[in-house]
């Protein structure tokens, strides 16, 4: 394959503390520590793979938001992508927007195979993957514990984790695969590879360079805390048990 | 004022151990090396560079090599009978920088990518790359002084932990197992030994102390380049290469008692624990023989 494209986001670390905003609009991020979304980082891990196996030419990483989503870039470049593209926005990003962002790159850069995570830990909606194949036309493949790729015949096996087991599908490239947790381990970006990514080259551009625009179509109704969890109780008997969830849970 | 600012800084406790949280002290002015001294090719430019290439030596280039890599297991040995409580990391500093520029050396670290410093003195939480400054040790402190000289052409690259006064058991422990998975590693290393193998290895030996390895941290190609490649990373990996004779590296792996997870300091050298537990570090230089290996930092 010549290329692969992998598109990584730029979210809040999954070890970070969080809180909701008081008026309840969403999080509060100021301030948080932000990383690469970890399955955006396992479908990293995996073009990188690829690129060693010499079944792919070259790996790009791109992705779409703020400025400073370019740290975000430049930890791919060090995990072994070859070059960068950033769609600089700062508009609130929604799937579907991504996504006809996406296949709008996918279009002009043509890849055998365009990668992304499952979904990102901060919507956790695992619709932009599945919304590109869509757009573009290509097979999709959800899911991926299993990703082999035989460019001569222009087909990807993918093992996808469904709920019933494991599923294997064959697709024509080029196609869609999105990673799951166990498709592997993604590599430390080390430092030295942090050094020489500073020097491998990050395309910029504005969704109007390609021709898009990223509207609002969703609007965040409330985000909330769940309630918080009462204590346990414990009593002297099963007598007792069977009383209190009779008369007090009321569940027997 | 400023080090007004830093009595009142010191005293900031670290929850996680009771000892204080390690904060910037004052760092000292640059050091003078005098002309007569041959310099590595990055000072004074701010670059660090790091070289994609190995360095296999032959008989002439190992000859030096050697003598590079003992002076600075000398001057780690003489480094480590300054530690003392109240002795400052920058004492320390003057020190080593006096002895290797006695011996005709250049003090590899000195501007290295604008390091300020003759060697890197790693206190308690600090990972790595630690800049000597005012700050005095203290009783129960640990330390790695970190060594590179640069003679006649060539780098050695050396460090180890030393104890300040009397440590808790679990610093102990946690230096102990940082130097016995240096030497396991060490004893693995041989002509054909995949690079990989050094990381199997310790990482298994943090798993089972029940201890974290720092991985973004590596050992590196050491010799006429200060860094280059082989890249020895400590965890488990999947860098290709193989061991070959001639070749010299550094194995130097970082354990911590908590996670793994670093922050780098504003001076952008300093590198420390993300939850403040200890981190220690050892490191030799490793050639690879026909027969196994030789360990060149030894006084």
């Amino acid at each position: 394959m010549k290329r692969v494209l992998v598109a990584v986001k730029r979210v809040v670390d999954y070890n970070a503390r969080i809180r909701v905003k008081a008026d309840k609009s969403g999080i509060d991020v100021a301030n948080v520590k932000m990383s690469m979304n970890p399955f955006c980082e396992i479908a990293l891990e995996e073009a990188v793979r690829l690129k060693e196996k010499k079944l792919t030419e070259e790996v790009v990483a791109v992705t779409i938001g703020v400025k400073a989503a370019q740290d975000q870039l430049r930890t791919a470049l060090a995990m072994g992508a070859d070059r960068g593209i950033h769609v600089l926005t700062d508009a609130e990003l929604e799937p579907l927007a991504v996504a006809r962002l996406l296949a709008a790159l996918a279009q002009r850069d043509e890849p055998a195979l365009f990668l992304l995570g499952k979904q990102a830990i901060d919507g956790d909606n695992n619709h932009t993957g599945q919304m590109l194949a869509g757009l573009l036309g290509w097979p999709q493949a959800t899911f991926a514990s299993k990703v082999e790729t035989d460019p001569v015949a222009g087909t990807a096996t993918v093992t996808r984790e469904v709920d019933g087991g494991l599923q294997t599908l064959r697709l024509r490239l080029p196609a869609v695969v999105t990673s799951d947790l166990r498709l592997n381990e993604p590599r430390y970006a080390t430092l030295p590879n942090i050094m020489k990514a500073k020097r491998k080259p990050i395309e910029q551009l504005s969704p109007e360079a390609l021709g898009m625009d990223v509207p609002k179509r969703l609007e965040i109704l409330r985000v909330e805390e769940p309630p918080k969890r009462k204590g346990g109780v414990r009593v002297a008997s099963v007598a007792e048990l069977v009383d209190r969830l009779h008369n007090e849970a009321k569940v027997l | 004022m400023s080090e007004l600012l830093s009595v009142q800084s010191s005293k900031a406790v670290n929850k996680e151990a009771g000892r204080e949280k390690l904060k910037p002290h004052t760092v000292s002015p640059r050091l003078a090396v005098p002309a007569h001294i041959m310099r590595p090719p990055y000072v004074d430019t701010g670059k660090n560079p790091f070289y994609d290439e190995v360095q296999v030596h032959d008989a002439e280039s190992l000859v030096k090599m050697r003598a590079a890599c003992k002076l600075a297991a000398q001057v780690l040995e003489y480094a480590g009978t300054l530690v003392q409580p109240g002795v400052t990391t920058d004492a320390i500093d003057k020190a080593v920088h006096q002895m290797i520029i006695d011996n005709g050396a250049y003090p590899s670290p000195l501007t290295y990518g604008n390091f300020p410093k003759s060697v890197c003195t790693s206190v308690n939480e600090c990972i790595c790359h630690g800049i000597p400054d005012s700050r005095g040790l203290a009783n129960g402190d640990i330390i790695n002084i970190d060594v590179t000289v640069y003679l006649n052409g060539y780098h050695g690259d050396t460090s180890r932990m030393f104890f300040v006064g009397s440590v808790s058991d679990s610093a102990r422990r946690l230096c102990e197992t940082t130097k016995q998975c240096l030497d396991a590693a060490i004893m693995q290393c041989g002509p054909g030994v995949p690079v990989s193998r050094i990381g199997q290895v310790i990482h298994e030996m943090g798993e089972r102390a029940k201890l974290g390895v720092v991985p973004n941290f590596v050992g590196h190609g050491v010799g006429w380049h200060f860094h280059s490649a082989p890249v020895i990373n400590h965890v488990r990996n999947r860098e290709p290469g193989v061991m070959v004779p001639g070749l010299t590296f550094t194995i130097e792996p970082m354990l911590v008692e908590g996670t793994t997870r670093s922050k780098t300091w504003r001076d952008d050298w300093t590198v420390v624990t993300a939850d403040g537990k200890l981190a220690a570090q050892y490191e030799h230089t490793i050639l690879i023989t026909k027969g196994g290996h030789e360990v060149l930092t030894v006084a």
